[in-house]
């Protein structure tokens, strides 16, 4: 596939991320949107080997937006299914995605912060405010993800894109568990309070507001 | 006791207030002064002791950062840890510490420095809508003479992180006139 082919088609997908679109037609695109992603990979990874760093990222950033709309979907699916808790997971993929795409390569920002701001207003407008967690530790040693070397070792910097991969730090040791805070804006949208009430069940669904048992 | 000044520019608050001499401070704790950009923990001056200190998440970043660009930097020791909280911040910063005998010099390092942040900042908050800008703590502490030191912070929008900048060059500026 082509660049321009790629760019049109995250253009276009934007049409199936509504509530009101038929179930069978949302799993389609999810399927069809399984073989793009197969294919985006094979081409970044060429990329990767002939060491063409400019495009490796560019095609991770591509890889990135159509994770971020296949989970878009997977969203509406999952909602249509009454599944609400599942689906708030497949939106914060989708809106970590969404931003992970920019970071990678701005080949359009116009389109990129287009699903960043619709994949944060879904949250708004569809789903409950919720009541986010957030835990502290100390970390004792903590190594890269691109050279596994220890992180004050080399020179990659966490967050940043190299030759079609983000830098993450892996932590290996935890010397200690500090708190645990409730907080308004986390670093992992899926640490949240998800049930209210006793150990055992039935515990109140903070999504639904149905008792599970 | 020492004076505290804050200075509103739009949103964002830049403080600056005195600060105690972290000198002594490192030498009692047997550590000495760089002549390089000093990075501590946070709070340094209220630590008692050398066996509790902790880095902020993002200490490995800056001296990454600063080797990049040939900036020496020196830390206390590399063997302590760090507290990694996972809340959102855009990056949880050490103390950046300006010795004065290395400001003399480098007479340009605070700005560089500052710059090297900047580019960091907006590289990483690419993704942020205007309405949304990612907010950015950063503290930095400026030997002025030897064992004189003064804080200057910047609390505030990422997007405004260059008023700091701004706001740091007419320090410097200012600090230059009254000297000669």
């Amino acid at each position: 596939m082509e660049n321009k082919q790629i760019i049109e088609l995250l253009k276009e997908k934007f049409r199936y991320l509504y509530m009101t679109r038929d179930r069978t037609i949302l799993e389609e695109q999810i399927s069809l949107l399984g073989k793009v992603e197969e294919e985006i990979i094979k081409t970044k990874k060429q990329y990767i080997e002939e060491q063409n760093e400019s495009l490796a990222n560019l095609w991770l950033s591509f890889e990135c937006l159509v994770i971020a709309i296949e989970n878009g979907l997977k969203m509406f699916v999952l909602l249509k299914n009454g599944d609400p808790d599942n689906a708030w997971n497949c939106l914060v993929d989708a809106q970590n995605n969404s931003s992970w795409s920019i970071r990678a390569h701005e080949f359009n920002k116009e389109i990129q912060l287009g699903y960043v701001s619709f994949f944060n207003g879904i949250e708004k407008w569809l789903f409950p405010p919720q009541t986010f967690v957030s835990s502290s530790m100390v970390v004792g040693r903590s190594e890269c993800s691109i050279c596994k070397k220890n992180m004050l070792d080399c020179n990659h910097i966490r967050g940043q894109c190299y030759m079609g991969e983000f830098c993450s730090e892996i932590v290996t040791e935890i010397k200690q568990f500090n708190h645990m805070a409730f907080v308004t804006d986390p670093a992992d949208k899926k640490c949240r309070n998800t049930h209210t009430g006793n150990t055992n069940p039935p515990k109140l669904n903070m999504m639904t507001l149905k008792m599970d048992e | 006791m020492y004076y505290v000044e804050n200075k509103w520019v739009d949103n964002n608050i830049i403080k600056t207030e005195g600060y105690p001499n972290i000198r002594i401070k490192a030498e009692n704790f047997g550590f000495n002064v760089p002549d390089s950009v000093w990075l501590l923990p946070n709070s340094f001056e209220t630590i008692k002791e050398p066996n509790g200190i902790l880095y902020s998440a993002d200490y490995d970043t800056l001296v990454k950062l600063f080797r990049a660009s040939n900036i020496p930097c020196s830390l206390l020791d590399t063997n302590f840890s760090k507290l990694q909280n996972n809340s959102f911040e855009l990056f949880a910063l050490p103390l950046i510490v300006f010795p004065y005998h290395f400001l003399i010099n480098h007479p340009e390092i605070i700005i560089e420095s500052l710059k090297l942040l900047s580019d960091l900042f907006h590289r990483h908050s690419k993704s942020f809508s205007k309405n949304e800008s990612s907010r950015v703590n950063v503290t930095i502490i400026k030997e002025e003479r030897p064992s004189s030191f003064k804080k200057y912070s910047f609390q505030g929008p990422e997007s405004s992180f260059d008023k700091f900048i701004e706001y740091m060059k007419n320090e410097e500026k200012n600090g230059k006139q009254a000297d000669n």
